[in-house]
């Protein structure tokens, strides 16, 4: 199958006072139709500022500074400021973090929706209206809440107006950035299922950006584990988890809690993420790897494809 | 209005503008609006304009705040993320939040105004003689302070002050209007 998205090489530096923040680097990865990639990695490694660079969104200092980005055959790079606000929303949309944040105070709910229908398609408002009524419940708000402002809202009934909004349009992709993570349990796993019955009806791919490894086990199909910037390991979910071969894969996996062992240590990789003005020339990872050798330490390992569809940025399997 | 676009767009317009009511705002607001009112002569739309005037860069400079930070939230973000043209943003998002913020200011800078107007006319560089005026009651009245007749110049006075009131209460209810928050 034809791939949906397809990033090469990407860079994204972000041009600070201090110096060049290399946030991104050489990522690569790609999704095709319908498929979720779980894009997993600690805090600071980037995740979010891939997600958005593939809406051409990185704030300001930010900048995409090298690598392709192809959606639907399309080099993204050569799109205008105009035809890119057409994408957005229409073909790639996004789900952010914080609900509480991500709507406008001032606005009614139904009218972020109304509103965004209306940018995209020429449809008049009543029709607009009607279609944000069956988007309401789609994601299961009752209909009489049309009218209400986003902080008559819960948390997660506002993460629901925000995956309305993101599926609006019946886009091919949606980036749905730690869209759970300012959310109870309860809710986190009523919102993740509405979100997977959501992807399945509406055929959408979807890159899930999370720090939680188990989550994304749940509903991804693929993982991209991300270290300092860079994609370390990309592989079919059951793959992954099967032999997870990157070290810091291993070690990350190693670190998740198991609550039927008890009276156990909750174990963790030591060491720091590596300073990414300043990376490291050889692996990023290597002062916290067990298997380091001299050459880690000195060169760069590449991203191999070791079976189909399996890739690894490790010396080991080089 | 000059704020939103300013602070919005940034670059080179935002540089000028800035330094121009910049240029103004540091001048002391009354003496800037007697000179202005003497440059004009006296006359209502004259000393409107003064008054009008010294309180613009006030209004600029925190109109241009509020956009500065408004233009960084996240709802501003996400509404990038749907597809919104900037002209939406400006108007639909950013404009109607920095809004809420201005009867305050209004309010404040209305009352203050008053008081300007009071101490132009105060010293004769306000409306002319057939207008009546606070500020001029005040000054005729004052002349007879010396000679224990004060109640020419209280009333004019007391009901500067109770206008002034007046506005800041009513920026209160305007700002309850418009924030959906303070809406019960």
């Amino acid at each position: 199958m034809k791939n949906l998205l397809e990033v090469k090489n990407l860079k994204v530096y972000y041009y600070t006072r201090e110096g060049v923040v290399k946030a991104v680097d050489q990522a690569s990865f790609s999704i095709k139709k319908g498929e979720t990639v779980g894009l997993v990695g600690e805090s600071g490694s980037g995740k979010s500022t891939l997600g958005l660079s593939i809406l051409k969104l990185v704030p300001s200092p930010g900048r995409i500074v090298g690598g392709e980005l192809f959606f639907d055959g399309k080099d993204l790079a050569k799109l205008d400021n105009k035809q890119m606000r057409k994408l957005r929303g229409r073909w790639i949309s996004m789900v952010f973090q914080d609900p509480m944040a991500s709507l406008n105070p001032l606005m009614r709910v139904g009218d972020h929706l109304t509103e965004t229908i209306k940018t995209h398609e020429k449809v008049t408002h009543k029709d607009a209206e009607k279609r944000a009524l069956l988007l309401l419940d789609e994601v299961g708000i009752s209909l009489e809440r049309f009218k209400d402002y986003p902080h008559q809202f819960s948390g997660g009934m506002r993460q629901r107006v925000g995956i309305a909004l993101a599926i609006a349009l019946n886009p091919n992709l949606v980036i749905a950035d730690e869209f759970t993570s300012s959310l109870d349990v309860i809710v986190q796993s009523q919102i993740l299922s509405l979100m997977n019955n959501l992807k399945r009806s509406h055929n959408m791919g979807m890159i899930l950006i999370s720090h939680d490894i188990s989550l994304v086990s749940e509903i991804a199909d693929k993982v991209a584990l991300m270290y300092a910037g860079q994609i370390v390991e990309f592989a079919e979910v059951n793959a992954f988890f099967e032999e997870h071969l990157h070290p810091y894969s291993e070690r990350l996996l190693n670190s998740v809690p198991n609550i039927q062992l008890s009276d156990q240590n909750l174990s963790y990789i030591p060491g720091m993420p590596p300073d990414l003005i300043h990376p490291l020339k050889g692996c990023r990872f290597y002062p916290r790897c067990s298997y380091a050798t001299n050459t880690c330490r000195e060169k760069e390992p590449p991203l191999v494809e070791i079976e189909t569809g399996y890739m690894v940025k490790c010396f080991r399997y080089d | 209005m000059l704020g939103l676009l300013s602070g919005y767009i940034g670059g080179k317009l935002d540089s000028i503008l800035s330094l121009v009511m910049d240029a103004v705002y540091s001048f002391p607001g009354l003496i800037l609006a007697i000179v202005l009112a003497a440059m004009l002569g006296p006359g209502i739309v004259n000393t409107a304009v003064a008054i009008a005037v010294i309180y613009t860069p006030t209004y600029f400079r925190i109109v241009r705040g509020l956009v500065l930070s408004l233009k960084e939230s996240l709802f501003v973000e996400a509404a990038r993320a749907t597809g919104a043209k900037d002209r939406t943003i400006v108007f639909k998002y950013i404009f109607p939040n920095v809004l809420s913020s201005v009867p305050i200011i209004l309010s404040l800078n209305a009352a203050d105004a008053v008081l300007t107007l009071a101490a132009l006319s105060f010293l004769g560089l306000g409306l002319p003689a057939p207008t009546p005026d606070w500020g001029f009651d005040l000054k005729a009245g004052h002349a007879y302070l010396a000679s224990r007749i004060w109640w020419p110049s209280t009333f004019p006075g007391l009901l500067i002050v109770l206008l002034t009131l007046g506005f800041s209460l009513f920026g209160e209810g305007i700002s309850e209007i418009l924030n959906p928050e303070l809406r019960r």
